[in-house]
């Protein structure tokens, strides 16, 4: 199965052969990699009911504030901290789940014990006002103030830690090894590449009489500065379409 | 028809089928407790709509001559007095409205536009006062009630007696209580919980809003057609004579010796 390293070494010297003497490292070129895979990701993960992306942290610390520092942290409120970045998607949904475990054996796991739902601290006042949705031990909820999750219903119990599952984003730099199968999605390969190595050539649009084309010869023509082919703004490349086939399929 | 207690389904089987037709198992469009609320407001109006709850409450009278309406009655339907506890009635007397009879719980005394001390009333025709306030032998159990503003108004005569019996027509399942839904329920309470749910979603405006909107159609005439619909099909299934009244009651009304 492909690495991130195969890949981006395959585009790497794809960039090289069309300029040989630019000065674009493996690094740069993997940077340019995880940052495509993420778009991609981003946009895939909203569409997709998939497993894929998902990482879940057990064993999160509840933990209270001992002092007030603006901004976010509120002193007697629980709150955890986020173990890694999610992606920003509406009402928070890259977080897929918060839960604790709330049996008394233990042979389920913890995912399916109380969930906590989602609410925000300008709409939480609602809850209050209905009996069946007050915030409590066995209805709890969860709002995110930054890096935090707060929560609201457990003032009254201890709880030590919980349980989050989350959709991440593709980090190479601090999670995975470049030799790691990570990028299991190969249908992905296709848009990575050709994104990068057009971001490539984007980067490296030089005049072309400093194109290392190993002639003296100045023209008018050569002076001219290379202009983007011009195309329609309505012309936009979709991520992904699952009623598309990659190529590689 | 009746409805075993051992019958009664849970919220949780109801918000299993909910949950899956809004895919909303982690709770993102709604909370669990404001599905569970559709519930309890599904049972509430059912229970208007068929009076099919009825509950025996008995209350204490201790001197008392007004006394609150107990909680989640909506409709009377037999009030008494007697002596003695529930387990030991004796002296039982049924109470009977009287039209706009209004008293201050305490003392005697009372108001109401036909009374014993009408007296060329232009309206009203004179009575015998013996009858009203208990001092005549033959007719000192006038017993009778009003309802006035969530309390119970009774005569003097109830004073005497331990113990009120209000038999009534109640709401199925108080307000901030986990509702217990009986299975002839099960699709109507179901039905009511999307139909809510989707009029909310509809009116949140968002980029699916035409797909909540031709939903909310489609189970609001699920829900609300006539006969066929589920709430009627509820209301039919709660109001249905049980076979056995049915046959006993054509006895009745027929020549049992023949």
């Amino acid at each position: 199965m492909a690495t991130l390293r195969m890949l981006s070494g395959d585009i790497h010297k794809n960039l090289k052969q069309m300029s040989d003497d630019a000065d674009i490292s493996f690094a740069q070129v993997v940077f340019w990699v995880s940052f495509f895979v993420n778009k991609y990701r981003y946009t895939k993960a909203q569409q997709v009911d998939s497993g894929a992306y998902l990482s879940i942290f057990t064993e999160i610390p509840v933990s209270l504030f001992a002092v007030n520092s603006n901004p976010n942290e509120v002193v007697d409120r629980k709150y955890s901290e986020l173990p890694v970045a999610i992606y920003d998607w509406d009402k928070d949904r890259a977080i897929k789940y918060i839960t604790y475990s709330a049996f008394d054996d233990v042979c389920y796991p913890n995912f399916t014990g109380v969930t906590f739902m989602r609410t925000t601290p300008s709409t939480s006042k609602r809850l209050f006002m209905s009996p069946y949705e007050i915030p409590s031990p066995k209805n709890p909820y969860w709002y995110r103030v930054g890096n935090y999750l707060y929560f609201l219903g457990l003032e009254c119990i201890d709880i030590s830690s919980i349980e989050i599952g989350l959709i991440t984003p593709f980090d190479p730099f601090s999670n995975c090894d470049l030799l790691d199968d990570e990028m299991a999605d190969m249908e992905m390969f296709e848009y990575v590449e050709r994104s990068v190595l057009d971001l490539g050539r984007f980067v490296m649009m030089l005049p072309s009489d400093q194109l290392n084309d190993a002639t003296d010869i100045v023209t008018n023509q050569d002076s001219e500065v290379t202009k983007q082919k011009i195309v329609s703004v309505n012309q936009e490349t979709p991520l992904y379409d699952p009623n598309v086939a990659s190529p590689q399929q | 028809m009746v409805f075993s207690r051992e019958n009664m389904i849970t919220p949780n089987e109801i918000l299993a089928d909910v949950l899956m037709y809004f895919q909303d198992e982690s709770y993102f469009l709604f909370t669990k407790g404001y599905y569970i609320s559709q519930m309890q407001q599904a049972l509430q109006e059912i229970s208007l709509d068929t009076l099919f709850q009825t509950v025996t409450k008995d209350i204490a009278i201790g001197g008392r001559l007004r006394i609150p309406i107990p909680e989640g009655c909506y409709n009377l339907r037999e009030i008494y007095v007697y002596s003695g506890d529930g387990c030991n009635i004796e002296n039982l007397h049924n109470v009977f409205w009287k039209r706009r009879y209004q008293t201050n719980g305490d003392g005697n005394g009372y108001t109401s536009e036909n009374n014993e001390q009408n007296s060329n009333d232009p309206f009203f025709p004179n009575f015998n006062s013996d009858i009203f306030n208990g001092t005549n032998n033959i007719d000192n159990d006038l017993y009778y009630f009003n309802v006035i503003n969530g309390d119970i108004h009774l005569s003097q005569s109830c004073v005497d007696y331990d113990t009120l019996r209000v038999v009534f027509n109640g709401l199925m399942t108080k307000m901030g209580d986990v509702p217990s839904i009986p299975v002839l329920f099960r699709e109507a309470v179901k039905q009511w919980t999307i139909v809510n749910c989707l009029q909310k979603l509809r009116a949140r405006g968002d980029d699916k809003y035409k797909v909540w909107r031709d939903l909310y159609k489609e189970e609001y005439q699920v829900l609300t057609t006539p006969f066929e619909g589920t709430w009627d099909k509820a209301k039919f299934r709660a109001e249905r004579l049980d076979i056995k009244k049915l046959r006993d009651m054509k006895e009745y009304l027929s020549s049992i010796n023949s």
